[in-house]
């Protein structure tokens, strides 16, 4: 059997015969044959044809470096080597006398438009989101930051998908600590078959089984940039429009582009009005239990009468009340997330309007609950972000419970465990509820006023308070 | 293991919990008690909203205590009486000739009730005051709590709930007036009768007009909102009337131990609201009305001040005036010192405004 | 143990040893035995607090604990641990929780302790941080009562009575009780820090006036017999306000109260840590379990009006040995022998 048909065959058997592999013979120069071997699906066969008609005509030149180009290299043939470009859209021209492989990085682009990311809105400033292709989301980033201190590093995850993905921060800014921290759990990744990126933030994180989020998710550049100048590791992945940010603090989930583009006043004021909507949150319908069936005393008299009049006939326990209505609220969630945007609209408005109104009429729950829980709704999607907004959706069920066993000693212990675990919650190994922990009172007032921009501020690195009383550790070195 | 004994437990939990449960759909909200009787024979009067008729029903009871008839009148009730939304206690005058700390104890003892509330003496029974709050559409409670308010407002009742009541109640050396309220003459409405003098935790019998009770509120310096005062003026054989509103008061006391001697000199600022014959720029006329106010003032402060010595009902606090700023003259048995002191009021009346004509 | 305070996390934690459970409750003493004077010997008592602070600070690195008094204090730390939180259930249970077992309460507020003891250390210093703005509150609130006070019963002013001003310094001992905590986190203070001087004045200033506001606010509020009926004249205050969308006050501020307290029995906790913790022990988590063990069931056996109430009236005694006379023994032999703390 000839060489060249040996060969042909062995890398058919090597792709399992795969429908669009493409393995062909073709003449090379002064009639020496070649094998050309491609994914069809990957690769964007009329550059193909344009680069080969270049190296054709240099060949006849007999120029020495006829095979280098932008795209094209030269090497020696090996078939783990060749089964890997291919597999990456590589196209490879095999020369079976030379025992070289000519690959021609030509892919295929399949590439979505730069769209606003859907579930970050923002009013003013940049409106270009993450795509799913690492190159133009980099693209994108280094065009914010035009200086080689960006330090971009490329990784694969996934056994067996090997997905690319990689790893940004600026040099000089980041502690060390911290890219030892990334780059050592990057390295304990073990996964086989990478296709989302909450595995990745699964692995990454430091504690999987907590509530909150220990990474900040995100599709905004401009976010991740203002993260990447505070000193921060910024993963992102070929196949998701979304960049990891990590260490962050539960106070960066509250922040959002809008402060810094909008006057400091306007800023502070909403920052303050988005960390009040966290109490309001997850403590009104609690607060609410507990003072309809343990503590109603606390009621001026107009309003008991109100409220009386108000619970007087239904039927059920306020905690089973209140978890009808809330269950209620999540399935129109739930539903407006799935349908198309037009069919969306009128969820909300059966959802809203019409059950609300009739759930009331039947004497199921009463509307004071209806206002406690759509309240609550509200300031629950006042959340920038769109993880910590459903985990405080979730978190308050527990506190629900616990007023309705205890009333307020319920919540109170709720609120001590929920702190217990906030404050000794770690991102990176480094302290999550900073400037609570370690208490730095010059930097508390950055939790809730937007200060004029003037420089960034840095991630806390330890749970040990600062060494100089004076220098706050966070500000940058 | 572990992990099926945490279940346990919280399914445990999660069965017995709700000890102190309460639920409000579940309790009859008493906002106005009336209290009859005396120790081993109480009534007890509740009054609740009841949500479906928009009135309120009434719940009478019989017991040895207080504590005893709220538990004959809630085998009457068909969910559990509370008062932890109390926010009137009416009590009849023949009661409060008893200590009043009896009947109150009650309400000092139990966290859940509300101590910022107000209590008032009835003329005769009690039962006639709260049954006229029946077809109130509002609560029965706040019925009285605001009418006694807006009396506060006037200057006719003195600034009371029932926290400073009972602190005053331990102390020898100050004494509570109470709000005293009558029944209107078609016995639909509450009219306020005055402030009914106690000496020590007893009422004395006395009751002081509203008229005099403005005048104590006076001279113990607790002018509120309004305190109006309207005198008639008789000139050139004509009445015309003349009513002052008391804008500050400023009061001295000067304490001659030696005598047991106290001068109280009272400046009261007034604003003149009603003078129909006007020209009070004209300085005669000016000060002849300043003269005519000053006058009646310093009458009405004497004849006041006698009858709260003469029935040993120190209401101005004179004697935690004496025990602070002159201790040695303070003795333990101060009632009987309180009645023979004298008293030596002198008021001056300043005209500082006369509204928006001259 | 492994950590180390800044000076705000160390004054921190010295403000909720000292206020955690006794805020709405010491004044009822103090005022029974030193009547009129009560305010203003309670000035001279913080005078002396602050003279003893001083000390502390002067001679903290002479509070070598050896293995015999270490235990002294442990169990000292753990007998007043589980006194104050029977007194946390006593007064949970008197307020608001009449029916609910008193196990339960014990159980939630060492589990708590437990829980917060388990995990780091930095994690007790700095959740007390939480509580600065509803301590606020609670002065806040405390304001609304000025209408109601009476200014003259501060007088008269005697200066005769010795018997009833000394009573009056011996109760307010109860203000100023975990004051030895103060040798114990002193050295986990970062090096450099100094404390001497302004630092020191302005907490014993704030921590004076904190105090001195609830005195001087329950003295004006309640007549002197009634004060004697009266335990947590705090919550009294609190209960007889009303503001507008809230009637009663009382019942969120004795659930401020109880964090705040849960907080005190935390730090206490992580005491037992340090001190227990400061030799190399086999099994850390264990003995911490233990510890918490014993707080669950000792409160138990409190828990009751008269037993209770004998506590009150007895423990000044015992927190003058433990907070000042012990270790001022301890500082003046160390100081003779010439050993310190590392």
């Amino acid at each position: 059997m000839d060489k060249v048909e040996y060969m042909i065959k062995s890398l058919q058997k090597a792709f399992y015969h795969s429908s669009d592999l493409t393995v062909r013979q073709i003449d090379w120069h002064e009639g020496d044959t070649a094998i050309l071997c491609f994914y069809a699906s990957l690769v964007d066969a009329k550059e193909v044809q344009k680069i080969l008609d270049t190296i054709y005509a240099r060949l006849d030149t007999e120029k020495p470096f006829w095979s280098e180009t932008l795209l094209t290299t030269l090497d020696n043939f090996a078939l783990p080597q060749a089964i890997e470009r291919v597999c990456q859209g590589e196209t490879l021209v095999i020369l079976p006398d030379t025992g070289k492989m000519l690959t021609l990085a030509i892919t295929n682009e399949v590439r979505r438009n730069l769209e606003e990311p859907n579930n970050e809105h923002i009013l003013r400033g940049s409106h270009e989101g993450l795509v799913e292709r690492a190159d133009t989301n980099l693209t994108l980033i280094r065009k914010r930051v035009n200086n080689p201190a960006l330090v971009v590093k490329s990784f694969t995850i996934g056994q067996q998908t090997n997905t690319k993905a990689y790893y940004l921060y600026m040099d000089g800014v980041i502690r060390p600590e911290t890219l030892q921290e990334m780059e050592k759990r990057i390295a304990d990744i073990k996964i086989d078959y990478f296709y989302s990126i909450g595995q990745l933030s699964d692995a990454l994180e430091d504690s999987v089984l907590s509530p909150f989020p220990q990474l900040l998710n995100t599709e905004h550049p401009d976010r991740v940039v203002a993260h990447l100048v505070e000193g921060k590791i910024v993963v992102m992945t070929n196949i998701s429009p979304s960049a990891l940010i990590g260490p962050v603090t539960f106070f960066s989930f509250y922040q959002t582009p809008d402060d810094y583009n909008s006057r400091v006043v306007v800023g502070s004021f909403y920052k303050i009005v988005r960390l009040l909507s966290f109490v309001t949150a997850v403590f009104l319908p609690a607060f609410y239990i507990a003072v309809i069936s343990f503590h109603f005393e606390v009621l001026p008299l107009e309003l008991s009468n109100q409220v009386k009049n108000d619970v007087n006939d239904i039927p059920y326990r306020p905690l089973i009340e209140a978890l009808i209505l809330e269950i209620i609220m999540e399935l129109i969630r739930e539903s407006s997330i799935r349908l198309p945007q037009s069919v969306g609209q009128t969820i909300g408005i059966v959802g809203g309007l019409v059950i609300g109104d009739a759930i009331v009429s039947a004497g199921l729950v009463s509307n004071l609950m209806v206002i406690v829980v759509a309240l609550t709704a509200i300031s629950s999607y006042v959340v920038p972000s769109v993880e910590l907004n459903s985990t405080i959706r979730m978190i308050r069920f527990p506190f629900m419970l616990l007023a309705s066993l205890f009333g307020f000693l319920g919540i109170v212990v709720g609120v001590v465990i929920l702190l217990i675990h906030l404050i000794s919650l770690t991102s990176l190994k480094q302290p999550y509820f900073s400037p609570i922990v370690p208490f730095q009172p010059k930097a508390v007032y950055k939790i809730f006023l937007r200060w004029p921009f003037i420089r960034p501020t840095v991630q806390v690195t330890s749970f040990q308070p600062p060494k100089d009383e004076k220098g706050k550790n966070e500000d940058t070195p | 293991m572990y992990r099926k004994g945490i279940m346990l437990l919280l399914s445990m939990l999660l069965l017995a919990g709700c000890w102190d449960e309460r639920l409000y759909k579940n309790a009859s909200v008493v906002t106005l008690v009336g209290v009859d009787g005396y120790i081993g024979a109480y009534k007890g009067y509740y009054a609740y909203p009841n949500t479906a008729a928009q009135q309120n029903e009434v719940i009478e009871a019989d017991g040895i205590s207080p504590r005893d008839v709220r538990n004959q009148a809630n085998l009457k009730v068909e969910q559990t009486l509370d008062l932890s939304e109390l926010s009137t206690i009416l009590v009849s005058d023949q009661t409060v000739r008893e200590p009043l700390y009896d009947i109150l104890d009650i309400y000092f003892r139990d966290p859940q009730n509300p101590i910022s509330i107000k209590i008032a003496v009835t003329e005769g029974d009690v039962k006639p005051f709260i049954e006229l709050t029946k077809d109130l559409a509002g609560g029965a409670g706040g019925y009285y709590e605001r009418f006694m308010e807006s009396t506060e407002e006037n200057t006719i009742f003195p600034k009371l709930d029932l926290q400073t009541v009972g602190s005053m109640l331990f102390e020898q050396t100050i004494d509570i007036a109470l709000p005293y309220i009558q029944l209107s003459e078609d016995k639909k409405h509450a009219v306020a009768a005055g402030v009914a003098l106690f000496s020590g935790q007893t009422f004395t019998g006395t009751i002081l007009t509203p008229k005099q009770s403005l005048t104590m509120l006076l001279l113990m310096n607790q002018p509120s909102k309004q305190a109006r005062m309207s005198y008639m003026w008789k000139h050139d054989g004509k009445s015309m009337p003349i009513t002052a509103d008391v804008i500050h008061i400023k009061r001295q006391w000067t304490v001659n131990e030696e005598l047991k001697r106290i001068d109280m000199d009272y400046l009261i600022e007034v604003e003149i609201e009603e003078f129909a014959h006007d020209h009070l720029y004209k300085d005669p006329v000016f000060k002849e009305v300043q003269q005519l106010i000053q006058d009646h003032v310093q009458a009405e402060f004497e004849e006041v001040l006698r009858i709260l010595q003469g029935q040993q009902s120190d209401t101005l606090g004179i004697g935690r005036y004496i025990r602070a700023y002159h201790p040695k003259m303070f003795q333990k048995d101060w009632h009987a010192v309180y009645a023979s002191l004298q008293l030596v009021p002198s008021v001056q009346v300043k005209i500082i405004r006369t509204g928006v004509l001259r | 143990m492994n950590f180390s305070l800044s000076k705000a996390q160390f004054f921190l934690l010295l403000f909720i040893i000292q206020t955690g459970v006794v805020y709405i409750a010491f004044q009822t003493p103090l005022i029974i035995y030193s009547q009129h004077s009560a305010w203003y010997v309670f000035f001279l008592a913080s005078i002396f607090h602050y003279g003893l602070l001083l000390f502390f600070e002067r001679y903290y690195q002479f509070f070598f604990l050896n293995g015999f008094f270490r235990w002294v204090y442990l169990i000292y730390w753990l007998l007043i641990t589980a006194v104050l939180i029977a007194y946390m259930g006593y007064v949970l249970a008197s307020w608001v929780l009449p029916r609910t077992p008193e196990w339960i309460v014990v159980m939630m507020i060492v589990g708590l302790s437990l829980y917060a003891n388990l995990v780091r250390p930095e994690t007790i210093i700095n959740i007390g941080v939480m509580l600065i703005p509803i301590i606020f509150l609670f002065v806040i609130f405390l304001m609304l009562a000025i209408p109601d006070l009476t200014w003259s019963n501060l007088f008269p002013v005697e200066w005769n009575n010795t018997r009833q001003i000394m009573a009056g310094m011996i109760h307010s001992m109860y203000a100023f009780f975990g004051i030895e905590m103060y040798l114990l986190y002193r050295p986990f203070l970062k090096q450099d820090l100094q404390v001497k001087g302004k630092p020191l004045l302005i907490y014993q200033l704030v921590i004076f006036f904190f105090y001195f506001i609830s005195v001087v606010f329950t003295q004006m509020f309640f007549a002197l017999e009634e004060v004697q009926l009266i335990p947590e004249p705090i919550m009294y205050i609190l209960k007889s306000q009303e503001v507008n969308f809230v009637k009663r006050l009382d019942i969120f501020f004795i659930y401020i109260w109880l964090s705040w307290s849960i907080v005190t029995v935390m730090i206490y906790g992580l005491s037992l840590r340090v001190l227990y913790l400061s030799k190399k022990r086999k099994h850390p988590k264990r003995s911490i379990v233990f510890f918490h063990l014993l707080l669950a069931i000792l409160p138990l056996f409190v828990m009751q009006f008269q037993r209770i109430e004998f506590i009150k009236n007895s423990i000044h005694y015992v927190l003058i040995v433990f907070t000042i006379l012990l270790p001022m023994m301890i500082i003046c032999w160390n100081k003779w022998r010439g050993k310190r703390v590392s």
